[in-house]
């Protein structure tokens, strides 16, 4: 029994540790600058501690009771600790608080334990001999906690495994505690059933916390996610509620409700203009929404497709709620899919011209994208088009982003290229812009093939009206070496952010 | 009894600090892991040999009327301008198995990246024919020279410098975070004195600071600045902190191999005061680079002479005999001599080396004369998987840490158009300036690759602290004799250089500055010399 009693002394310095190190882990990788959090735990937690030690002279009655009780909610409150936090950072704002409360609460109940236990033991060893004792075999628990945490349980468990591994440990000692002196308990029963709760609740904690932290991260999108892959190039989620949604890196992509009006104006007001057109490149849009919109015309007979992700493409080759979402347009004979980079593509590797070249990049929220709305872009661009060329430009919102938008404008301008304005309201992104660009001018066409849900001659007419809040301002060309759409574009976006 | 388990947490808190900040560190050391790559760079142990030479083999005889010895910028330049001239009876020698000099280049899985030399700034408006020559290799794509239009697929694309200081990122490499104001206005003054020097002329109408350096201004009012350091000059002008200090100092570093307290105020200055090029697409600090470095320019250099290249040749003595030259050179790959007669001679190797190989009566003594101080560098480049932006400040072209014992690194893909790389090359630059150049480069040439790379992965860890595991290979160039550096009246020194009719030298140990242009323009007017001696 002595060696049972001590062993416990151990296992419950571990846990104490274990969790004061996960706190301080946990509060470094969340919210950064390691020293201060570790300083700010440790101090609390001493603290807490010493309010527990004091604490302990209040219990006077049913020491051993009261012991168990204490290792089965330091068990639950730890176990469960890692989690709670990780799970909650998203979405309260004082997560500062909620943390120290969690090490608080724990630093306090760890400081029962020894002065509880020692009082227990005190009728059974000497004095001199249960300090010594004691305080050994506490040492050398934190000592093994110290040194297998940063060594083996943080690397291969993670912290919401550890918490739940030690809160599994603190119960087992509760409930060894409880079979140990089952003879001199009162509330034998009731404690037994309580720890056999506790210890099923931090298994199951323990074997299925990898689903819970993607439950966490589902927690970032409205609906139920169907699809969650990582490819080289980004992170592509689809989820499906009443709608389709597909976010890129978390940014929303499309919604199914009116991913029509962005293609429709994306793709229309070009491919009305004129009869001729055969040849058509679309760069980006591995969606394969802008494609099902050009294979409406039956004069088409060519369609390259250049979009950088495979994962991308394939998931709108295969996905059955997607195929029927872009009417299958990828796996038309018609069509010609290359994953490949645009810009390379198009200057190493291209030797057609087109008679329609629709752009659909990401907007340039980096610098390797704000390459692909650079001058030296257009100007391949622009040699990639036959005489009677059309190229079009998603070109991020003119509302949101204003001189962003009108940064693209200037800078096709400026390869020689005659450029319209216009743009369209998309309800799940707002006021929406595209550049027109040819190297004759271009006419507006009169009329549009019957097929559509949101473009006819009436919408085009306010399409190319632009009101105050959105009229051309003045701005510097995009080049390689200044970079200075992707400025403007972080400086107005952070606005609304 | 709480005083204890205190006591207890408090140590095991410490320690769970000290062991996750080191965890990488352990995990590394546990592993042991040996990161495989080359050391290379300029080939020693074939250049040691003539301090001694020993050459046995067959010996082969042939009559060329222009010999070049020495592949590197200048002695390419040199071919280049022959065979623009139409002269074709040339032969470059170089003792390497490539050409291009401190321009070398490698390559990895991640595309070809420097060895040495990796940008050139705009052609200033002294420089002419380099702008010539720039808009013949398509580096300028307009036929105006007066207002250039720069190729921009070489332009340094943006984002292009950024600074680790205080523990953060920020852009551009002059400090700004946690630089107290008045060192900030001090940064101005220095840079508005600086712009002040890059427009003054002297009593010959000359500019004080023009490259190439030749056509800069004889007037004593600039040539003062070659009797004190830059340490000196900053001290003298009232520059007195530490932040402008730590980047002049970086400055003469980066350019010369050696720190400001060596380094002639003049050639300092013209760091900073010389470079006055334009061009209609650009700003005047753009600079001009390539993933390969200044290895792009080595295959413009090159591309039309390859048959006058001859590789593998060590050139061990030079004679004179009844008016024409005697080379003996021996060649690696046939393992024979061969002996080269001819006419003149452009010799574009370091003066170190012809104190050793020129035998010639009346020239050798001179030469002897002439101390130069050379400074050793090393360059790492890092293969790398995964990308490199851990920061809100994203990673750029170059990136320097301000508490850094290198220059910091180039971004080697950083030019490429493609979104994503799988694979990256980083180049970090190391001029070897802790001990005297002597000792650094004896230092040097016994380090072993396991502890080259020590030193360069600690030094990234202090910006990147998870980037050891994601290390592939790291390829270390040493080059212990890589430039002359530009001490204290050092323009007296390249005044008094010697040479006669027949042999001209061409390096930028007499130009005084070891950078592409003046090397471009040391090989241009010895092609120009024998031009002219022809006809």
């Amino acid at each position: 029994m002595t060696f049972a009693l001590l062993f416990s002394v151990a296992v419950i310095a571990t846990c104490g540790l274990v969790y004061e190190l996960i706190a301080g882990a946990l509060a470094s990788y969340l919210l950064g600058d390691s020293i201060t959090q570790f300083s700010f735990i440790i101090g609390v937690y001493l603290f807490a501690m010493g309010v527990g030690s004091y604490l302990s002279k209040f219990i006077t009655k049913r020491l051993l009771t009261t012991f168990i009780n204490i290792e089965f909610i330091v068990g639950i409150v730890g176990g469960v600790s890692a989690t709670v936090l990780f799970l909650s950072f998203e979405y309260i704002n004082s997560f500062r608080i909620l943390l120290y409360t969690f090490v608080f609460v724990i630093g306090t109940l760890v400081g029962l334990e020894i002065p509880l236990l020692m009082r227990i033991l005190q009728d059974k060893y000497e004095f001199k001999d249960l300090v010594s004792k004691v305080f050994t075999v506490d040492y050398i628990g934190a000592l093994f906690a110290s040194i297998t945490f940063p060594l083996i349980l943080a690397p291969q468990l993670g912290l919401m495994r550890t918490a739940f591994l030690f809160g599994i440990f603190n119960i087992l000692v509760g409930l060894w505690t409880l079979y140990l002196f089952r003879g001199e308990l009162v509330s034998f029963k009731f404690q037994r059933t309580t720890g056999i709760f506790f210890l099923i609740f931090l298994v199951f904690g323990f074997v299925y916390s990898n689903q819970l932290l993607q439950f966490a991260e589902s927690n970032h999108y409205d609906d139920p996610i169907i699809f969650n892959k990582k490819s080289p190039y980004q992170k592509l989620v689809l989820t499906k509620g009443h709608d389709l949604k597909l976010y890129i890196n978390g940014n929303l992509q499309f919604s199914s409700m009116d991913e029509y009006r962005y293609h429709e104006a994306l793709v229309h007001p070009g491919m009305a203009n004129n009869e001729n057109i055969k040849n058509v490149l679309v760069l980006g849009g591995g969606d394969g929404f802008a494609v099902r919109e050009v294979l409406k015309y039956s004069q088409v007979e060519k369609i390259t497709l250049v979009d950088l992700d495979p994962l991308m493409t394939k998931l709108f080759k295969k996905n059955k709620d997607l195929v029927s979402l872009n009417g299958n347009s990828l796996n038309s004979p018609k069509v010609t899919v290359i994953n490949d980079d645009a810009f390379v593509w198009l200057r190493d590797k291209n030797k057609n011209k087109y008679d329609f070249i629709i752009i659909d990049f990401p907007d340039p929220s980096n610098f390797s994208l704000g390459k692909l709305y650079s001058k030296s872009f257009f100007k391949i661009v622009k040699s990639s088009l036959s005489d009677e060329g059309l190229m079009v430009i998603q070109s991020t919102s003119p509302y949101f982003a204003r001189k962003s938008y009108w940064c693209v404008g200037n800078t096709i301008d400026h390869v020689g290229l005659k450029t319209i304005p216009y743009h369209a309201y998309v309800p799940s992104f707002g006021e929406w812009g595209y550049f027109m660009a040819s190297k004759k001018p271009y006419v507006f066409p009169a009329k549009f093939i019957e097929d559509l849900k949101f473009i006819n001659a009436d919408t085009l007419n306010q399409m190319f009206q632009f009101p105050k809040d959105m009229s051309k301002v003045k701005t510097e060309v995009n080049r390689l070496n200044n970079q200075i759409l992707v400025h403007y574009f972080e400086e107005e976006w952070s606005q609304f952010n | 009894m709480n005083i204890n388990r205190r006591k207890l947490i408090l140590t095991a808190g410490s320690l769970a600090i000290i062991s996750l900040i080191s965890f990488r560190k352990l995990k590394g050391f546990l592993r042991e892991r040996i990161i495989s790559g080359s050391i290379s760079g300029a080939n020693f142990s074939r250049g040691h040999l003539i301090r001694d030479p020993q050459f046995e083999g067959e010996i082969t005889h042939e009559e060329i009327p222009i010999i070049v010895v020495g592949g590197g910028i200048s002695g390419l330049s040199a071919g280049y301008h022959l065979a623009k001239s139409g002269f074709r009876d040339f032969k470059i020698l170089d003792l390497e198995n490539r050409v291009g000099g401190n321009s070398s280049i490698g390559s990895n899985s991640a595309g070809s990246y420097p060895l040495g030399a990796h940008y050139v700034p705009l052609a200033s408006s002294e420089a002419i024919e380099l702008k010539e020559f720039f808009r013949d290799s398509g580096v300028i794509t307009n036929q105006d020279l007066e207002k250039p239009e720069y190729n921009e697929f070489f332009i340094c694309s943006a984002p292009q410098d950024r600074l680790f200081i205080h523990g953060r990122w920020q852009e551009n490499l002059q400090p700004r975070q946690g630089v107290p104001i008045g060192q900030q206005i001090e940064f101005e003054r220095f840079f508005s004195l600086m712009n002040k020097l890059k427009v003054s002329r002297g009593a010959d109408g000359l500019r004080g600071f023009a490259i190439p350096m030749s056509r800069s201004s004889k007037d004593s009012k600039f040539l003062e600045y070659d009797k004190m350091t830059m340490k000196e000059f900053l001290i003298k002008n009232e520059f007195l902190g530490e932040y402008l200090h730590w980047y002049v100092n970086y400055c003469c570093q980066d350019d010369y191999g050696a720190p400001m307290e060596l380094v002639s105020a003049w050639a300092g200055i013209h760091y900073f005061a010389s470079r006055n090029g334009e061009g209609k697409n650009l700003n005047s600090s753009d600079v001009i680079t390539w993933p390969q470095g200044n290895g792009w320019l080595v295959d413009k250099l090159s591309s039309g002479i390859q048959n006058q290249i001859q590789l593998n040749s060590l050139v061990y003595e030079i004679n004179e005999e009844d008016g024409t030259y005697l080379i003996k050179t021996f060649n690696f790959k046939t393992e024979k001599r061969h002996f080269i007669r001819c006419g003149k001679v452009i010799y574009a190797s370091p003066l170190f080396t012809a104190k050793r190989t020129v035998q010639i009566k009346g020239l050798q003594e001179k030469i002897q004369k002439i101390n130069i101080e050379y400074s050793p560098w090393m360059t790492a480049n890092i293969l790398f998987k995964g990308s490199l932006n851990d920061s809100s400040t994203p990673l750029c072209w170059d990136n320097v840490n301000y508490h850094g014992k290198s220059l910091g690194y180039i971004y080697g893909n950083h030019q490429n158009v493609n979104r994503v790389n799988e694979k990256i090359n980083l180049t970090q630059y190391w001029p070897l300036i802790k001990s005297t150049p002597q000792k650094a480069r004896i230092r040097a040439l016994t380090k072993t690759h396991q502890e080259w790379c020590e030193d360069v992965i600690t030094e990234l860890e202090l910006t990147h602290s998870d980037i050891r595991e994601r290390i592939e290979r790291i390829d270390v160039s040493l080059w212990g004799h890589a430039m002359a550096i530009p001490k204290v009246g050092f323009l007296k020194r390249i005044n008094q250089m010697v040479e006669n009719k027949n042999f001209i030298f061409a390096h930028t140990d007499h130009a005084g500055v070891s950078i592409f242009e003046e090397a471009f323009y040391q090989g241009l007017n010895a092609a120009n010399k024998v031009i002219k001696g022809k006809s």
